[in-house]
């Protein structure tokens, strides 16, 4: 927009006064978003991603034919390349989003592509893990003196791939504790965009990033007790819903906290309201010196206090209605997991609830004529249904006729909804 | 400007981290290469490509599995001492296995426990040598992983693979098939499959 022409030619023809003007370009130049053009930031990133598996890709070809002195020699070019973009970054344009970002990105990207080089001139066995801790390591201080967001996922991802690498994947399993400090390592750059980037992408993609990083790896504690893990991530479920419901002027398809939040603890929900997993736990004698001192129970433990310290903070600030429904399921859960132990009620109590959470979403959605929230509601009990069909003994017309009273309250409900609606906007 | 100050001389100080680490890894192996004993193991092919690190032949070695004592614990995937000899036919064979690096003359390296026979009689122990790859262009891979069945299937020409070893640690040097190096017969294979084209 030009609108200093304007604005001159405005205060020539003295329709406006010079105040005036001035007010209306601070406005404008206020209103202006501080990131760049958002266009030439993307095909920046894109284009250093496209040129950095480019050079992996040639190198995977192996060049035989050169001698081994050369091949070491091409090793380090894209590195040093990287390294170099980088500097000239740091010192000409340090102000520049797109030649940080894009830098940094090849440099990141560079570092496994010598690495790999190397293993390959000297065949060097190695284990996948192995190469990306090496790698994830090096390219940590990236993100933060080059301030690169893009680098910063890339980090996550590496990490959060050596650790299924090592505790999923690979045979024998180990744990793999450095997944904690490798994830801490990277909450002061979050920290750092909360604060200073609130409404950037680099942001937005963080919020789903770190929450669905640790969903995937929090299973990497597991090591005997796998019945455990159910308490540890229906308590880590109910945090990261309370974290979302922190942010509260993000849009909904920004706050992957709460979002996973909500999908994982109902993912959870469903796995509990199954009777096998009740009868195994109450056929299982746990013996309760090798379940106390067990990484599962410690975890459940830990995440179970902060989320209940947070939960009662959260309680005492703000008022109850406020707080997502689904951030009172995990003190529930834990409480019917408990009684679960002993009797065969958990899984009567585990429908129930899931039962319930569904109502309150279609009576809210109702209320509210708000037609994402009902149909919400009704997923969550059509689902309960679905799986309740898997594990009865029922014949398949009563089935069928149950699909169907389903299906078609689906549809009344939509349309009593809409017709309320449109009665209003009249 | 306060922050370029900081940030470039701790850029450099990473920089120099950066290369130090690929350095380091070329330095080890060559110097396993320079100093090392060398070693001739007898092989066995497939040819699965890594996402990262191009193509490679994946060898598979005769002598791989030694008598243990099932007194002891032995996991799978643990890493173990391999003390090593020489046959008549001058290949290298284990020749025993230890969890912690053995007070020996001989010479040994560092392996992982590939498997456990401990129903065979007597029980046997299977090892994972840390030298099973060997990468080659990816053109060249597929030819000489066809070169070594061949080589394999006709048993008057012998395959093995030359292995220094310093300390413990093993680097591949090259894979021998016959008399020659498997990058030279792929090359003259695929010399003159153009010839014939």
């Amino acid at each position: 927009m030009n609108i200093n022409i304007n604005l001159k030619e405005l205060t020539e023809k003295e329709v406006i006064s010079d105040e005036i003007a001035d007010n209306i370009r601070n406005y404008y130049d206020s209103k202006k978003p501080e990131s760049p053009n958002r266009l030439i930031l993307a095909f920046s990133i894109l284009g250093s991603l496209l040129v950095g598996s480019g050079i992996i890709l040639i190198i995977a070809h192996n060049w035989d034919e050169f001698s081994k002195f050369t091949r070491t020699v091409f090793a380090f070019l894209p590195l040093v390349t990287g390294q170099l973009a980088c500097l000239f970054t740091l010192a000409k344009k340090p102000d520049s989003h797109s030649w940080r970002e894009a830098s940094a990105v090849f440099l990141f990207l560079s570092i496994g592509a010598t690495i790999s080089l190397v293993s390959q001139i000297y065949h060097i066995e190695g284990e996948l893990s192995g190469f990306l801790l090496i790698w994830v390591l090096l390219g940590l201080p990236i993100v933060y003196l080059m301030k690169s967001s893009i680098t910063s996922l890339f980090y996550i991802i590496g990490f959060t791939w050596y650790a299924c690498e090592l505790s999923y994947w690979n045979y024998p399993t180990t744990p793999s504790y450095l997944y904690w400090p490798l994830l801490l390592a990277i909450i002061p750059w979050y920290v750092y965009l909360f604060r200073s980037r609130e409404n950037s992408n680099g942001f937005y993609f963080h919020n789903w990033f770190i929450p669905l990083s640790i969903s995937i790896c929090l299973g990497t504690v597991s090591q005997r007790y796998e019945e455990l893990l159910f308490l540890s991530y229906i308590c880590y479920f109910g945090l990261i819903i309370l974290i979302g419901n922190q942010f509260k002027n993000l849009k909904p398809r920004n706050n992957g906290f709460e979002i996973l939040g909500v999908i994982g603890s109902l993912v959870v929900l469903y796995f509990l309201s199954f009777d096998e997993f009740w009868s195994h736990l109450r056929s299982e004698n746990f013996s309760f010196d090798g379940v106390s001192t067990s990484t599962e129970a410690f975890t459940s433990l830990i995440l179970l206090i902060i989320s209940a310290a947070f939960l009662s903070w959260k309680i005492k600030t703000t008022k109850i209605k406020e707080l997502p429904y689904f951030s009172f399921v995990f003190p529930l859960v834990v409480l019917i997991y408990l009684i679960g132990l002993y009797s065969p009620i958990a899984v009567f109590l585990i429908n129930i609830l899931i039962l319930i959470l569904g109502v309150i979403y279609v009576n809210d959605g109702a209320k509210k004529d708000h037609l994402v929230i009902m149909n919400f509601g009704m997923s969550i009990i059509a689902f309960l249904a679905i799986f309740r069909f898997f594990d009865s003994d029922l014949p398949f017309y009563i089935r069928g006729g149950l699909f169907v009273i389903v299906g078609a309250s689906f549809f009344a409900a939509n349309y009593f909804v809409l017709k309320r609606k449109s009665k209003n906007e009249k | 400007m306060k922050n370029k100050k900081i940030f470039i001389p701790l850029f450099i100080l990473v920089a120099l981290i950066q290369l130090y680490i690929p350095a380091k890894m070329i330095m080890e192996q060559e110097k396993i290469l320079d100093e090392g004993q060398t070693f001739k193991f007898k092989t066995q092919p497939i040819d699965p490509t890594d996402p990262f690190r191009g193509k490679y032949i994946v060898l598979n070695y005769e002598a791989n599995s030694v008598v243990i004592d099932t007194s002891k614990q032995w996991n799978y995937g643990d890493e173990i001492y391999v003390t090593l000899s020489q046959n008549k036919e001058g290949f290298t064979e284990p020749v025993d296995v230890f969890k912690d690096k053995p007070e020996t003359l001989e010479p040994f390296i560092i392996a992982r426990i590939g498997g456990i026979h401990d129903y065979e009689k007597p029980p046997t122990l299977r090892i994972e040598y840390p030298f099973d790859r060997y990468y080659m262009e990816e053109s060249m891979a597929p030819v000489a992983e066809t070169v070594h069945r061949e080589s394999q299937r006709d048993s008057l020409v012998e395959s093995y693979s030359v292995i220094k070893i310093l300390n413990g640690e093993a680097v591949l040097e090259d894979v021998i098939v016959g008399n020659k190096s498997i990058k030279e017969i792929v090359k003259e294979r695929q010399a003159k499959s153009n010839q014939d084209d």
